[in-house]
């Protein structure tokens, strides 16, 4: 993988980068952070890429790793200090504050599938979880957030 | 709102517009790369001196502290089995002189499931310098333990540390590397501060158990950057990096043992069906079948289900596991299957679970 190669991809895949990270961390500052840790980890790990095509998995899964290392680290420190400010409103808030309301184990794969385009294999291997996982939890957040939308 | 409408929704609407500076500290990361970093493959020559370097450090370093996998125990409220720690301790120590630092290969353990390493890093001249983890950043606070060495405030930041003691400052990165096609969950790294503020960084890698062989290969990359305290930048030029290819013994050996409710087998409104424990070298995991009665709200089930406990006979938990495989299935509903770990080098003949309230118990045997 060469650098033009690497630049462009994660210019082309920085949007989604930033829902992924926003949906486990849900706060800018630690997206920014494992965004940034992201880029430069990846780097370094391109050896065990073997096949440009999975370039995107690949990179959400380190992405996924980093936001956990910030949770680990957050965890327990959260004071007023590190409170956040809310970021700019979402084109849809009803559906946001839903969306984010939602276990973070059914949010992911739902916002990988339909924010993301995700095919559920993809997603069960970007999460390392069984494909009948993945289309439970799917089918769970699909039905939380229709029983919340008609609420 | 039927089933087409909700089809037709679209979640990205759910989420603001990327902020700028998000973006910028993304592509500021990706561009800053370096096409061709002076990559350093050890040499087998270069190993035998690295060796010889290590017979004249090891005594030093054993003297100097003992540091190991045994310091991040407590902080994870975890325990190895005595097992696990001696095969780690006879881990053959390399150390390996990585710029103006020497890193050395500590511990290594694998079983199938985990793969685990640690490294210790110190400056080589002993002349004053901040050292940094990889999985950290700079502009954290440094530990209690660099406080009182550098003799600062605990709210000083790495690199005003480095700042205020005029010393450089080091981004210091050993990790391992294994086939992405064989990494199974999650990457976890944590660091450890010696009182003579020597670095022992560990990484924990998930590996696919069905996938691993009776050796792991894997590269394993110590990388070390020094960065200008008055700027944050990099100094130019001061960036190494070792690689060396390894081969990871595995110790695949695992026994199992099967438990069944005795008596009250129902917890929380589940009925415990089963628990398979399989011993391997890192510890004890378990597999819990339990199946949900009809007054159970299947949204409950993980508030419910994470606060199982595995206890002694006396009724005091048992030491959780390293890995972090601590995970719920429920797409078998009402059926669900529990992963946990815990910290034993040998089966518990009696087990209770212990409930949401702490205090319900099925026993099993």
């Amino acid at each position: 993988m060469d650098k033009d190669f690497f630049v462009r991809e994660i210019e082309r895949v920085s949007q989604m980068l930033y829902r992924v990270s926003f949906t486990i961390l849900q706060n800018d500052e630690d997206c920014k952070d494992a965004l940034q840790q992201t880029a430069l980890k990846a780097w370094e790990k391109r050896g065990s890429l073997r096949e440009p095509q999975y370039f995107s998995s690949w990179l959400t899964r380190i992405l996924i790793n980093e936001t956990r290392n910030i949770q680990r680290k957050r965890r327990g420190l959260v004071s007023l200090e590190t409170v956040q400010e809310p970021a700019a409103d979402p084109p849809n808030p009803e559906l946001s504050i839903i969306i984010h309301s939602m276990p973070e184990k059914l949010r992911l794969p739902l916002i990988l599938r339909y924010a993301e385009g995700m095919s559920y294999e993809q997603i069960a291997k970007t999460l390392r979880l069984p494909l009948s996982t993945v289309r439970g939890r799917i089918y769970r957040a699909k039905q939380h957030l229709r029983k919340e939308l008609e609420a | 709102m039927n089933k087409h409408k909700q089809n037709d929704l679209d979640l990205k609407q759910a989420f603001s517009p990327m902020p700028d500076d998000c973006y910028q500290a993304l592509m500021h990361a990706a561009r800053s790369v370096k096409e061709e970093e002076p990559v350093k493959k050890t040499s087998f020559r270069m190993a035998l001196i690295a060796a010889a370097i290590l017979i004249l450090t090891m005594a030093v370093a054993l003297a100097a502290n003992e540091l190991g996998i045994i310091n991040f125990m407590d902080r994870f409220r975890a325990r190895l089995p005595e097992s696990a720690l001696d095969l780690m301790a006879k881990t053959e120590n390399k150390t390996f002189a990585v710029g103006p630092l020497e890193i050395t290969l500590r511990e290594l353990l694998a079983d199938g499931r985990v793969v685990m390493m640690t490294a210790h890093a110190n400056k080589a001249d002993e002349s004053p310098a901040v050292l940094v983890a990889g999985s950290g950043d700079m502009s954290d606070r440094i530990p209690e333990s660099e406080a009182k060495r550098l003799k600062l405030p605990q709210e000083t930041t790495f690199i005003e540390a480095a700042r205020q003691i005029k010393a450089p400052l080091y981004i210091v990165y050993p990790y391992l590397t294994i086939d992405f096609e064989l990494l199974h969950g999650e990457e976890m790294m944590a660091e450890f501060y010696a009182e003579d503020g020597a670095l022992l960084q560990m990484q924990m890698l998930q590996t696919k158990p069905d996938q691993i062989n009776e050796t792991l290969e894997a590269m394993l990359t110590l990388h070390v950057r020094e960065i200008n305290p008055e700027t944050g930048e990099q100094v130019e030029g001061r960036d190494w990096r070792v690689e060396e290819k390894i081969s990871v013994p595995v110790n695949k050996t695992v026994t199992e043992k099967s438990y069944t409710p005795d008596g009250n087998a129902l917890l929380d409104g589940y009925t415990v069906k089963s628990l398979k424990a399989e011993q391997t070298v890192a510890g004890i995991y378990l597999t819990t079948q339990a199946e949900a009665g009809p007054e159970v709200k299947r949204e409950n089930v993980y508030q419910t289900l994470y606060t199982w406990e595995y206890r002694t006979v006396d009724d005091k938990p048992f030491p959780d596991g390293i890995s972090m495989s601590g995970y719920l299935v429920d797409d078998a509903w009402p059926v669900v299957t529990l992963h946990q770990m815990i910290g034993l080098g040998e089966f518990p003949d009696v087990m209770k679970l212990s409930g949401i309230d702490g205090i319900s118990l099925t026993t099993l045997k």
